[in-house]
C-alpha cells in the first residue's frame, strides 16, 4: 500500500463521516450511523495495529506496543457491546462498574502502548532533530496544548471527586490518560523527522497523525462549552475520533510494510 | 570514478530505511562507541564489528528478524 493511500483513506472517511453527519442531522438514525461508524472505526484500529503486532516476533521491543494499542481499543469495544446489552435492564450500578473498570483499563494500555512507540528513538539510540532548546520548546508547547484542551475536564472531575462523587475518578484517569498521550505527540513526531527520507519514518508521521485527531477530537468535545449546539459538536468529535482511528491504523499498516519489505530485500538475494 | 568509502557505502544501505540522516549518524555513532573509530578510518575487517553494534537499534525499530536480513544484506553486499 503506498503512503499516499495510507494518508488518503483515514481523510476520505473523515470527510465522508462529516458529510454523512450534516445529511443525517436531526433524523432518527442520526445516533444509529454514529454507533457503527464509531465502531467500525475502532475495528479498523484494532485491524492495523493487530496486523502490525503479528509480523514482529514474541520478544520484539513494538510488538508490545502494538498489542497493547489493538487491545486498548479491543476493550472499548468491549465495553461498547457490554453496555448495550446492559441497557436492556441491568441497572446502572452494574453498568458504571462495567464502564469504569474498562475506561481505566483501556486507557492505561493505549498510553502505554504509545508511550513504547513514543520512546523507541530513545531504546534504539536514534539522534533527534534539531538542538536540545528546540525539542525543549516543542515538548513545552504541546504539553501546554495538552492540558488546556484536556486539563479543564480533569480539573473538573478532579473536584467531583473531591466532593465525593467517585465515578468522577473515571473521567479523571480518563482526562489524564489524554494529558499524557496528547503529550506524546512531540517525541513521535520527532522520531519521524529523525527518520525523514527512510521508509521507517512513515508510521511514526502516520501515529503523530493519529495523536493530532485525538487532540482535535478532544478539543471538540470541549465545543458545547462555548455554545455550540450539541448535535453539530458530535459530528466533529466523532469525525475527529474516526481520523485517529483510521490514522492509528494506517501508522500498524504501514510499520507492517516496513517490516516485511525489509524481509524481502533478503529473500530477493536468496533466489 | 573512485570507490564510495566503506562506511558511505553502509550509510547507502540503511538510509532506505532509517533516511540519510540517520543512516549517517548510526554509522558514524557505533563506529566511534564499537570500534573507536572516525567512520572514515573504517576497514572491510571492521565491517562486522559494526553490523553488531548497529543490530540493537534496527532490532528495536523493526523486529529481530528483519534487523538480521538487513544486516545480512550487508553483509553480503559489503563483506
Amino acid at each position: 500500500m503506498k503512503m499516499r493511500t495510507l494518508i488518503l483513506m483515514p481523510l476520505i472517511w473523515s470527510v465522508a463521516v462529516c458529510a454523512t453527519g450534516f445529511l443525517l442531522l436531526g433524523k432518527p438514525v442520526f445516533q444509529i450511523f454514529w454507533r457503527i461508524e464509531l465502531e467500525a472505526a475502532r475495528l479498523a484500529f484494532i485491524a492495523g495495529c493487530l496486523t502490525c503486532a503479528l509480523t514482529f516476533q514474541s520478544g520484539d521491543y513494538l510488538r508490545r506496543a502494538w498489542i497493547c494499542l489493538a487491545i486498548s481499543m479491543a476493550i472499548y469495544l468491549s465495553r461498547d457491546v457490554t453496555l448495550y446489552i446492559l441497557s436492556f435492564g441491568f441497572g446502572t450500578t452494574m453498568s458504571d462498574l462495567i464502564n469504569s473498570f474498562m475506561v481505566i483499563a483501556g486507557n492505561t494500555l493505549f498510553v502505554i502502548g504509545m508511550y513504547l512507540l513514543a520512546r523507541a528513538w530513545k531504546v534504539a539510540e536514534l539522534k533527534l532533530p534539531g538542538s536540545k532548546q528546540s525539542q525543549r520548546t516543542t515538548y513545552a508547547i504541546v504539553a501546554a496544548l495538552a492540558i488546556t484542551i484536556a486539563g479543564p475536564t480533569a480539573w473538573t472531575n478532579l473536584i467531583g471527586l473531591i466532593r465525593g462523587d467517585t465515578i468522577m475518578l473515571v473521567d479523571l484517569a480518563s482526562a489524564l490518560g489524554d494529558i499524557i498521550s496528547l503529550c506524546l505527540i512531540t517525541p513521535l513526531l520527532l522520531t519521524a523527522l529523525a527518520l525523514r527520507g527512510g521508509h521507517l519514518s512513515r508510521p511514526w508521521f502516520l501515529l503523530a497523525a493519529s495523536m493530532l485527531g485525538w487532540l482535535l477530537y478532544d478539543a471538540a468535545t470541549l465545543a458545547p462549552m462555548i455554545g455550540v449546539e450539541r448535535e453539530i459538536a458530535k459530528i466533529f468529535t466523532e469525525t475527529f475520533r474516526a481520523l485517529a482511528c483510521l490514522f492509528g491504523c494506517s501508522a500498524g499498516l504501514a510499520h507492517r510494510q516496513v517490516v516485511i519489505r525489509m524481509r524481502s530485500v533478503q529473500n530477493l538475494i536468496a533466489h | 570514478m573512485p570507490p564510495q568509502p566503506l562506511h558511505e557505502q553502509v550509510a547507502t544501505l540503511l538510509k532506505t530505511w532509517l533516511g540519510k540522516h540517520n543512516a549517517k549518524n548510526a554509522v558514524k555513532m557505533f563506529c566511534k562507541r564499537a570500534l573507536n573509530l572516525t567512520p572514515e578510518e573504517l576497514e572491510p575487517g571492521d565491517l562486522p564489528i559494526l553490523l553488531d553494534a548497529l543490530r540493537p537499534m534496527l532490532r528495536t525499530l523493526v523486529g529481530e528478524v528483519s534487523a538480521e536480513m538487513v544486516l545480512d544484506d550487508i553483509r553480503r553486499k559489503l563483506g
